[in-house]
């Protein structure tokens, strides 16, 4: 369980004072995946640098099982980071070693030495998939393999938490998909508690269970993945979600709109979205209905979509039609100047 | 002008073994010191792993100001203290005392840049390990900047070459000493291009050997 309350970081320079992060207050249960979403300079990484306190808050509590780190002595410090690993945009690997001393890395900080490392680092290469690389350098790695050598260095001493900086940022979208998939394995292997910072809303949608939109220091908007992708209220959520919706209506639908006739959006969630629930309203109140666009996708496991549908019939038939419709999902009329 | 080969030769190989044996001395003592000081320079700095602005400014101006003296003017400068180490103040020991204090600011500035070059993640992602500072410079920077170091250190060398002909002037021994001697004192041009070219020589071969150490050390 991680605490972060009143998350300030200021920093100075010349006369100017930047609010990088200002008073974050986010709570995450053991074993989640949890979300951070933001453009550049929203204050992600700062706020993550400062749940290990690699970044000194200037105000506020990072609780980690309820213990507040910021109170305690350097060295208890670098010992309670153990219990935390981390994992970087671009890699961060020590580029004089191989891939199995800096697996092995951490193990050496601690002291240890002989068979148990090596069954440690052997474990955690084999997980990662890159057993028969051990013995290559960084250097001869590519992207996503390198990412696999970060995923194994942090897990290592079997940490309780993963923070993870814009893990998969560098790499092209199917090597992010192998790096989620990895990132998803390692929860439920060893229920770690993972926090995620990215600019990519796929990302979110793909592996987090919990999300926080971040804008110019703040949490402007949090939630379940779920509830944030069907009903985001704050414009830039909306627009991080409509960036992998993909819920825009192509312009040539909207070019063909006129006052006669009656186009709407139909938004299902959940268990609606397995219902014939426009099917039943047609045929009850004889209209035809015809799908112009959409998509039914799923979001944490559950349906999800948005259908844009032209109801063609007298006006009052559609009229009770929608009526129905609108017991059990969300309709909205789409004009021509609208989403 | 001819020259007695019965003599020249010994005298020759004598001239070059004072200035390997000069310059090794001087470069061990210069590293044992321009080391640590090259890495409180980085740690030490602003955003360093071990911040302290004053310690900072007293040994960035220490640096400066033996960088900024010319070696001929150092040598002369620091005889006193020079007599007070090795109790003397001309032959071998003698010059090693100015070389060392020549270089060793040197190397720092060079060890400095060496470990700058370290990539800030990978010194990050180490402090996010919970790695002491002193495990750091040794786990990390040291190794990381090796192969840098190396280089550096052979620029250093060189440098030491070139200086320890200068110590010539007081008396220090080796081939500058013989060069300014025999090939400018007494006019001896054939000692005077033997010594140059021994000291071509001498700086080629620690070229080489300090790339070829640089190549070997760079994945270990
Ligand atoms: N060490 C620092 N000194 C001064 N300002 C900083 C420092 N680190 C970050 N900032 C500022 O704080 C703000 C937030 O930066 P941060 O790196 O946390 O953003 P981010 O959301 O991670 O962005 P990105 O997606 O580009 O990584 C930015 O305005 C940045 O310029
Ligand atoms: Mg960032």
């Amino acid at each position: 369980m991680i605490e972060l309350h009143n998350i300030e970081k200021v920093y100075k320079k010349n006369d100017q004072t930047i609010r990088a992060v200002d008073g974050v207050n986010v709570s995450i249960d053991k074993g989640a995946i949890y979300g951070v979403i933001g453009f550049s300079g929203a204050g992600k990484s700062t706020l993550l640098r400062c749940v290990n306190l690699i970044e000194r808050p200037t105000s506020g509590e990072v609780k980690l099982d309820g213990e507040d780190l910021t109170q305690l002595p350097k060295s208890k410090l670098r010992k309670e980071r153990r219990r935390i690993g981390m994992i970087f945009q671009h890699f961060n690997l020590l580029e004089s070693k191989t891939v199995y001393q800096n697996v092995a890395f951490p193990l050496l900080l601690d002291g240890k030495k002989g068979k148990q490392v090596e069954g440690k680092v052997k474990e955690l290469l084999e997980f990662v998939g890159l057993a028969d690389q051990a013995e290559k350098y960084p250097e001869e790695l590519s992207g996503g393999q390198k990412q696999r050598v970060g995923i194994a260095r942090a897990l290592v001493r079997s940490p309780e938490v993963l923070l993870c900086d814009e893990a998969t940022s560098a790499l092209d979208p199917q090597t992010t998909d192998s790096i989620l998939d990895l990132l998803r394995q390692i929860r439920e292997e060893y229920h770690i508690t993972i926090l995620m910072i990215t600019h990519e809303m796929q990302v979110i949608r793909e592996i987090c269970d919990r999300v926080a939109v971040m804008e110019d220091g703040k949490v402007i908007e949090e939630g379940t993945v779920f509830d944030i992708f069907s009903s985001p209220t704050h414009q830039t959520t909306k627009n991080f979600v409509s960036s992998v919706m993909n819920d825009k209506i192509p312009e040539s639908i909207l070019q063909a709109l006129d006052s006669t006739r009656h186009v709407y959006r139909v938004t299902f969630l959940r268990e609606q979205a397995s219902e014939p629930i426009l099917y039943r309203a047609a045929t009850q109140h004889h209209v035809e209905v015809n799908v112009l666009y959409g998509q039914i996708t799923q979001l944490q496991g559950e349906p999800f979509g948005s259908l844009i549908v032209e109801f063609i019939g007298g006006e009052k038939e559609i009229f009770k039609a929608l009526h129905s419709i609108q017991q059990s999902v969300t309709v909205k009329e789409v004009t021509r100047d609208a989403s | 002008m001819q020259v007695d080969l019965a003599t020249f030769w010994p005298k020759i190989l004598e001239a070059t073994q004072e200035t390997i044996v000069m310059v090794a001395i001087a470069l061990l003592f210069a590293v044992v010191i321009g080391l640590p000081l090259g890495i409180s320079l980085v740690v030490t700095r602003k955003n360093g792993l071990l911040e302290n602005g004053p310690l900072f400014k007293v040994l960035n101006g220490i640096v400066n100001f033996f960088r900024s003296i010319p070696f001929i003017i150092l040598l002369v400068a620091i005889l006193p203290i020079t007599r007070f180490i090795v109790g003397t103040s001309i032959g071998t020991a003698a010059a090693v005392v100015p070389l060392v204090f020549f270089s060793a600011p040197y190397i720092a500035r060079l060890v400095e840049s060496s470990l700058l070059e370290v990539n800030p993640g990978v010194v990050e992602a180490a402090e996010s390990m919970g790695a002491t500072p002193w495990q750091i410079i040794y786990r990390v920077f040291l190794p990381e900047a090796l192969s840098s170091l190396v280089l550096n250190i052979t620029i250093a060398t060189i440098g030491l070459v070139g200086a320890s002909a200068m110590a010539g002037f007081v008396g220090g021994g080796g081939l500058g000493d013989l060069a300014i001697s025999y090939g400018y004192q007494r006019f001896e041009t054939n000692v005077m291009i033997v010594t140059v070219i021994l000291l071509v020589v001498i700086v080629q071969t620690v070229q080489t050997l300090g790339n070829y150490i640089s190549k070997a050390v760079r994945r270990r």
